[in-house]
């Protein structure tokens, strides 16, 4: 067995584990990076195979490759650390563990992925950056709900700052300043705030007009795409593919990042590695890491390494995370997983419910044009309501129907062979020569999407354990219990009744229907028996959540274990509760907290 | 299943006349002097594709658009009887050129019921180019997600006229 040995070793290289050892690496400590995936430097090779992808989402132009023969001799000769694909979770066999990475027990599915490369699911996020909320950090005390987390918004301000600048955020202060939002005085952005979509303008010029302002404003997003030239990298020029590519790196990626780190002598970079067990002495101190080392090419595991160091950090994901902790027996030592005196561990799963909704609205908006989304309704991001129901944000989509039809390509078919698919051509008229063009004019130019996403309360039952089921290697696989509770429901009714409002008051039409194929991922509200379909986030939080007790959480307000005092733990896993914010500017601002406490506790 | 080039025509001049005919049924004037080298060569990609999933229907086509031009061939499929692999290729040449995806033969066959055909989410793509130089995208007045063009930049801003992007698509 090769042994290594640094100041701290670091598992995952995703954004939370490349801030930190950014900021390590720079004040002269040694870090030992261990990633799952393989490194990935040709970023024109990988747009290609985006580009030649008829699937255009989360994923796609990174490996592993979605493996669909699960099956021991599958897995086996396949040689795959695995990882789920948002197509998994809509497929008929969403359920079957001989078809999927994720073991799904249900009873409904779990929507979102993660990537398994360097960079981790960095790589492909739309680079939506915003804070969460002062009271998004105090849930118990304002709303009788959950639980508070162990620090303030104030406590983390001056990390966002920092976060923002690493990330490169372009946005606007005095229109993020909301809902008690403040930022230090003097405080800009590091970029300015990007342009905005033609449909953000009309939607915010109509929105106001019909709704009277009732409802409240649309809003830019603070994003981690550069509105000019930042950082080494150059400003959007509107390709709409954030996630899961940006061609000219405009969005923050953490792989460009990590390829600037490789010039530090002081960095180990350890990919296709996986880490399976950490290791624990008599009195609960971490000794050691011991991971498989993989070859990259043929996936036949090479050789065992064990790494040491002062302090251990593992920044995975929500799902990875708690698998490796509880793959940690020790010989039986740590039975149930290390960090784990609570049982906390893999409990309190939670995502951003996507209740995506689509229609047409009665001028032409122009989609398909920019990024993805820039900017949103954030009225219902905080309120009295969130006693009884759960808070939401409304992202305004400018990529059309393409999200949940798969338009322009679907509405263009219908027309040509006469199908709806669509649902927009009811009479399944054949056209052809000026008409058919014209009719797709007409329609692709007036497409609008809304999606609400959902705040997701944090369920005991809802978790991660390990499967009977394992990966190439011999590891176990993760297993999911998911489920919506009345207060999730109670907040997509209350989504659903927005939605409607919205639609009514633009004078457009909705055409949301549920995909019956679509079977995990589609619900009955058991209060108003609406068929309800929902997509993820990749938004994965809970399973190891920070506290202010040792007998009902994972780790501390400083990401330290309650039970290793040399075992930290980051990332949107350590959240109490997930809010509305999307996740990563958060999971930054800590990083960047905890590389500072690492430095002030062993130097640098 | 290897096809020899049609007669002694050159293949490219062939594909582009084809694309001509295929661009009338869209109720786009246009003839081969109108269409620039790109467009020229995308169309030959879209037909070299053709030819390769499905070579047999590829020549009947090839040599069809000869004997009787293309703009009849492609008015068959609102005739009574059966569809012919012929017009049902066209009908795959059109969408191909329209969307930049190849569907097999499920998407486009009549004796399916429109509900169950497939819906071409998941159908291949050509190539990198078939993809950005996808009508599709032209009558949208949209950018082609991923893809760079001259159409990018200025999202907040109305876009400039179909009529305007077809031309271009035409003669870029």
């Amino acid at each position: 067995m090769t042994e290594l040995i640094a100041d701290v070793a670091i598992v995952g290289s995703g954004i939370a584990g490349t801030l930190i050892a950014s900021k390590l690496l720079k004040h002269g400590l040694s870090v030992i990076l261990v990633e799952a995936g393989r490194d990935n430097e040709a970023r024109q090779q990988d747009v290609s195979t985006y580009l030649v992808s008829a699937f255009k989402g989360p994923g796609v132009p990174y490996p592993p490759e979605r493996n669909r023969d699960w099956t021991e001799a599958g897995a086996q000769n396949a040689r795959v650390i695995g990882r789920p694909s948002v197509l998994d979770a809509s497929a008929k066999e969403w359920s079957d563990p001989d078809r999927n990475y994720l073991d799904q027990r249900g009873p409904q599915a779990f929507a979102s992925s993660y990537e398994r490369t360097v960079g981790g699911t960095g790589r492909t996020w739309l680079g939506v950056a915003l804070r969460l909320l002062p009271s998004d950090f105090r849930m118990r005390s304002r709303f009788d709900r959950f639980v508070d987390w162990p620090l303030s918004y104030d406590d983390l301000t001056p990390w966002y700052e920092q976060a923002e600048m690493a990330l490169g955020v372009a946005g606007c202060t005095r229109t993020q300043a909301y809902a008690g939002v403040s930022f230090s005085d003097g405080y800009e952005y590091p970029n300015p705030a990007g342009e905005i979509s033609y449909l953000d303008k009309y939607m915010q010029h109509h929105f106001a007009e019909t709704l009277g302002g009732r409802t409240g404003t649309i809003t830019a997003t603070p994003s981690a795409r550069n509105s000019r030239y930042f950082d080494g990298r150059s400003p959007c020029i509107g390709h709409g593919s954030c996630i899961p590519i940006c061609p000219v790196n405009a969005r923050y990626d953490p792989a460009s990042t990590l390829q600037n780190l490789k010039r530090y002598r002081t960095l180990d970079l350890r990919t296709c590695c996986v880490a399976h067990e950490i290791q624990i002495d008599s009195v609960g101190r971490i000794t050691g890491i011991e991971a498989i080392e993989y070859d990259a090419s043929s996936g036949h595991p090479n050789r065992r390494v064990r790494i040491e160091a002062r302090r251990y950090v593992v920044a995975a994901n929500g799902i990875e995370s708690p698998r490796l902790l509880l793959m940690s027996r020790n010989g039986g030592r740590s039975a149930n997983g290390i960090a784990n005196s609570s049982g906390a561990v893999g409990r309190y799963l939670m995502d951003h419910p996507n209740i995506v909704t689509w229609g047409l609205l009665p001028e032409a908006v122009y989609p398909y044009r920019g990024p993805h989304s820039t900017s949103g309704l954030e009225s219902f991001r905080d309120g009295e309501f969130r006693h009884n129901s759960a808070a939401f944000r409304v992202e305004i989509g400018n990529s059309g129907w393409g999200y949940p039809v798969g338009d322009p390509f679907i509405t263009a078919v219908d027309f040509l062979i006469g199908s709806d698919h669509s649902g927009l051509n009811p009479e399944r008229k054949r056209l052809s020569g000026e008409e058919y063009w014209q009719r797709l004019n007409y329609f692709l130019t007036r497409q609008v999407y809304l999606g609400f996403e959902i705040e997701q309360a944090p369920i005991w039952d809802n978790r991660v354990v390990l499967s009977e089921y394992f990966d190439g290697l011999g590891l176990q696989r993760p297993r999911i219990h998911y489920a919506f509770d009345d207060y999730t429901f109670a907040g997509i009714r209350h989504a659903r009744e927005v939605c409607r409002s919205i639609f009514a008051g633009l004078g457009g039409r909705e055409y949301t229907k549920p995909d019956g194929r679509a079977s995990g991922t589609t619900v009955t509200d058991p209060e108003t028996e609406e068929r309800i379909q929902y997509f993820g986030c990749g938004h994965i939080a809970g399973t190891l959540r920070m506290g202010q007790s040792k007998s009902d959480s994972v780790v501390d307000a400083t990401l330290r274990t309650w039970d290793h005092p040399n075992l930290y733990l980051v990332g949107s896993s350590v959240f109490p509760t997930i809010a509305t914010a999307n996740p990563t500017l958060t999971i930054a601002a800590l990083s960047l907290r905890l590389a500072d406490h690492l430095l002030a506790e062993i130097g640098g | 299943m290897s096809i020899a080039p049609v007669g002694e025509l050159d293949k490219r001049h062939l594909f582009v006349e084809a694309g001509v005919a295929l661009l009338r049924h869209l109720g786009i004037e246009a003839n081969s002097r109108d269409l620039g080298p790109e467009t020229s060569a995308f169309l030959h990609e879209a037909f070299e594709r053709a030819q390769q999933d499905n070579p047999k229907a590829a020549l009947h086509l090839a040599q069809s658009l000869i004997k009787s031009g293309a703009y009849s061939l492609l008015g068959e499929r609102d005739s009574s009887g059966p569809q012919s692999e012929v017009a049902l290729l066209a009908t795959a040449v059109i969408a191909y050129l329209v969307t930049g995806r190849w569907g097999d033969a499920a998407t486009f066959d009549e004796s399916v019921s429109p509900a169950d055909r497939s819906p071409m989410v998941h159908a291949s793509i050509g190539s990198d180019r078939s993809y950005g130089k996808a009508l599709v995208w032209v009558f949208a007045q949209a950018t082609p997600v991923g893809v760079s063009t001259s159409f990018s930049t200025r999202w907040s801003e109305p876009p400039i006229q179909v009529r305007e992007r077809l031309s271009h698509w035409l003669h870029e």
